[in-house]
């Protein structure tokens, strides 16, 4: 294990295929040859008699088809040989961990995590800090309070603000030990599984750039701002939503007969006015003509006045008369027949819009731009780009294209820019288009095979690959509203939803069905385990 | 919580920003409250010009992004001390500002011990989000299963 972690850590560290330990060479594991030939060279018992033999295996198949994303996974078989007799054999299966197996890290390794401690359960998964805890007790009951964390609590730093008999993090208020050390009953107060739950791990550090979720994608990245939908020669869909440029709105909504339906809103030059302006001098038609002109030095000077008497000054300077002559060439503007104003192009920007619909429950039907019928049947993804005509009275939407291509994204949404606009209220505009970042109902990508067929499991059910919404990590995303969940089951024992043509699902107040619309298609919030607060 | 893991949602960006409606009806299902299900991964590891992990002062990887509410709304009467709940996890960089940012302000605020500040965030452990085909993943492994047996036929 120590090795399939090396290896990860070097790939996390580049991002290069070639460094994953299951990496596919021409059909062979090479890394994972190396390893196991130079593993069992090594023998380590003390009595010759005894040697192991180590296997491992990627679960993968030999055309490498899971992506580098995905965690791997490896089975790892050691036998333990007595001569050439097989004594013991130990299997294991290991998986790699995600940062999604996490209820909640803090990165924040210059110091610490703060927790409120409430004396009621409140945190389900597993947690860590890259540094440690101040854990506020100043307000539980240490007779009566149940333990706040419910699963395993890591820290990778001691305080040095710790006492030398505490656990190394900082406890505001009383602390669940003293002098003698710690106090089994109050940790058990804290923690579900008392002391043993509060524990030391090295550190985890965070990705340094999302460039696989970006080619997964979308292979080619396109430079062009807008949406891409990356497609293989016989328009069959090989990859995901990929969007170049900023994007004021994502917004997952669901069609009648439960479609995944995406709506991205860019802001986009949508052309140019002619806009009018005042003629300078400069605009005229212009010759040269030569003249003359006077420059030093002074060639007669009018005479002094003698003066009749009096008081008087200091003498007068002497006034030029005459001054010396140059030829010099002067620039003429002829503007005399010109207008006083004209014209010049300006760009403007307007609201764009791609719809993606991914077509899994039944048919959609929209209209192109020549006002024809285009219908898109089950197992296709429809592509609507529109945008707002800023220019004509009522700026009306229209819409610029239609494509029907075969198959299915594959779930992976990546903006390479910002979604929203976190220092914006989730109700402002920019040039016609709302800033409300992200929200909607989120519902599964379903998995296609080669030939356009969803993929199914044991149990007849269709699979599905999950959503997964990310920028490079420079930029930001700002979540403007609910982002709920999909839910079959309230799906169909409410006949399905209607919420196409709502401006956007969050706002629920507008659409022509009542505000609770959404609870026939999402799991709801209200039905969950007790909301109660948890970090302050 | 999620019956299955097929319409689970990952976000990965460095910043992510918490600016919906406070309190609204109308905006948020009638009820108030800002409720996002998803898994969100906010922040990441600085790197130098050379591409290698940057290293504080401490020594240890010096991080940027976080989930929380941006400063101009963090203290808005209209904008926050509004409600989100989480139906997932959150995994962030940090609470403080990023490492290239130039306005040491612009902190990612939860709720502050004042309870004045910020949004108020409730974590929902969900199982399910967990089982995420497609996340960052780090380098550590776990056992899923392990047999030890005889190996004499």
């Amino acid at each position: 294990m120590n090795w399939l972690q090396y290896k990860m850590d070097v790939f996390q560290t580049d991002q290069r295929e070639e460094n994953l330990p299951d990496f596919n060479d021409s059909g062979t594991f090479s890394a994972v040859e190396a390893f196991q030939n130079k593993a069992n060279s090594r023998q380590l018992f003390t009595d010759g008699n005894w040697h192991y033999q180590i296997e491992m295996h990627p679960l993968q198949d030999q055309d490498s088809a899971v992506n580098i994303l995905e965690p791997r996974v490896f089975t790892i078989r050691s036998t333990a040989f007595l001569g050439d007799r097989p004594i013991r054999t130990i299997d294991v299966l290991v998986r790699q961990k995600t940062f999604a197996m996490f209820g909640f890290l803090d990165s924040q390794s210059q110091g610490s995590t703060r927790f409120k401690l409430t004396g009621t359960p409140q945190i389900f998964g597993p947690v860590h800090t890259n540094g440690w805890f101040n854990f506020d007790a100043s307000s539980i009951n240490w007779a009566s309070a149940q333990p706040y964390f419910e699963d395993v609590v890591t820290h990778s730093q001691m305080s040095a603000a710790a006492p030398t008999n505490g656990d190394g993090n900082v406890w505001t208020g009383s602390a669940p030990y003293d002098v003698a050390g710690s106090t089994a009953e109050r940790y058990k107060r804290v923690f579900k599984g008392g002391r043993n739950d509060l524990r030391l791990k090295n550190s985890i550090t965070l990705p340094t750039n999302t460039s696989g979720l970006a080619a997964l994608a979308n292979p080619s990245q396109p430079n062009a701002a807008g949406v891409h939908i990356s497609r293989n020669g016989t328009n069959f869909v090989n990859g995901g939503i990929y969007v170049n440029g900023d994007v004021g709105k994502l917004n997952l909504r669901l069609d009648k007969v439960g479609n995944q339906q995406t709506v991205i809103a860019q802001l986009r030059t949508g052309g140019s006015n002619v806009v009018s302006r005042h003629v300078h001098n400069s605009s005229c038609p212009r010759h040269t003509e030569n003249r003359q002109r006077n420059v030093s030095p002074c060639v007669e000077y009018y005479p002094l006045d003698g003066g009749a008497g009096g008081v008087s000054g200091p003498p007068a300077a002497p006034q030029c008369k005459t001054w010396t002559r140059e030829d010099y060439q002067a620039t003429i503007y002829d503007c005399g027949n010109m207008p006083l104003n004209d014209t010049y192009s300006s760009a403007y920007s307007e609201p764009y819009e791609t719809h993606v619909y991914e077509v899994t429950e039944g048919p959609v039907t929209v209209k192109d731009q020549t006002g024809a019928n285009v219908v898109a049947s089950v197992g296709k993804t429809l592509i609507v780009n529109q945008h707002m005509n800023t220019q004509a009275n009522g700026k009306p939407w229209v819409v610029d294209s239609v494509e029907v291509l075969d198959g299915q994204i594959n779930g992976t949404i990546y903006v390479n820019g910002n979604i929203g606009k976190g220092d914006a209220k989730s109700t402002d505009s920019n040039n016609n288009m709302k800033l409300e970042g992200l929200s909607g109902i989120t519902k599964g990508s379903a998995i296609v095979k080669a030939n356009g067929e969803f993929v199914l499991d044991s149990h007849g059910e269709r699979t599905y690959n999950n959503k997964t919404i990310a920028t490079p990590l420079t930029n930001s995303i700002a979540v403007g509203g609910d982002l709920l969940q999909f839910n079959q089951k309230a799906f169909t024992q409410n006949g399905g939803a209607s919420h196409t043509g709502l401006p956007s699902n969050r706002d629920w107040s507008t659409s022509s069905g009542s505000k609770n619309d959404w609870m026939k298609a999402a799991i709801d919030p209200a039905a969950a385990d007790p909301i109660v607060p948890q970090q302050s | 919580m999620s019956p299955n893991n097929h319409n689970a949602l990952g976000l990965v960006s460095r910043d992510i920003w918490i600016n919906g409606p406070k309190g609204n009806n109308a905006l948020n299902n009638n009820n108030g409250v800002n409720e996002i299900y998803a898994v969100a991964l906010a922040g990441k590891s600085e790197v130098d010009s050379n591409g290698k992990p940057r290293l504080g002062t401490n020594g240890l990887p010096v991080v940027s992004g976080g989930f929380g509410t941006n400063k101009v709304h963090r203290d808005g009467a209209s904008d926050g001390l509004g409600t989100y709940v989480i139906f997932g996890g959150v995994i962030q960089g940090t609470t403080e500002a990023n490492y290239d940012d130039s306005d040491k302000n612009n902190t990612h605020h939860w709720l502050d011990g004042t309870g004045s500040v910020g949004y108020n965030v409730n974590l929902q452990y969900d199982i399910e989000a967990t089982r995420q085909s497609v996340f960052p993943n780090f380098p550590e492994f776990r056992i899923v299963r392990y047999i030890e047996k005889s190996a004499r036929g």
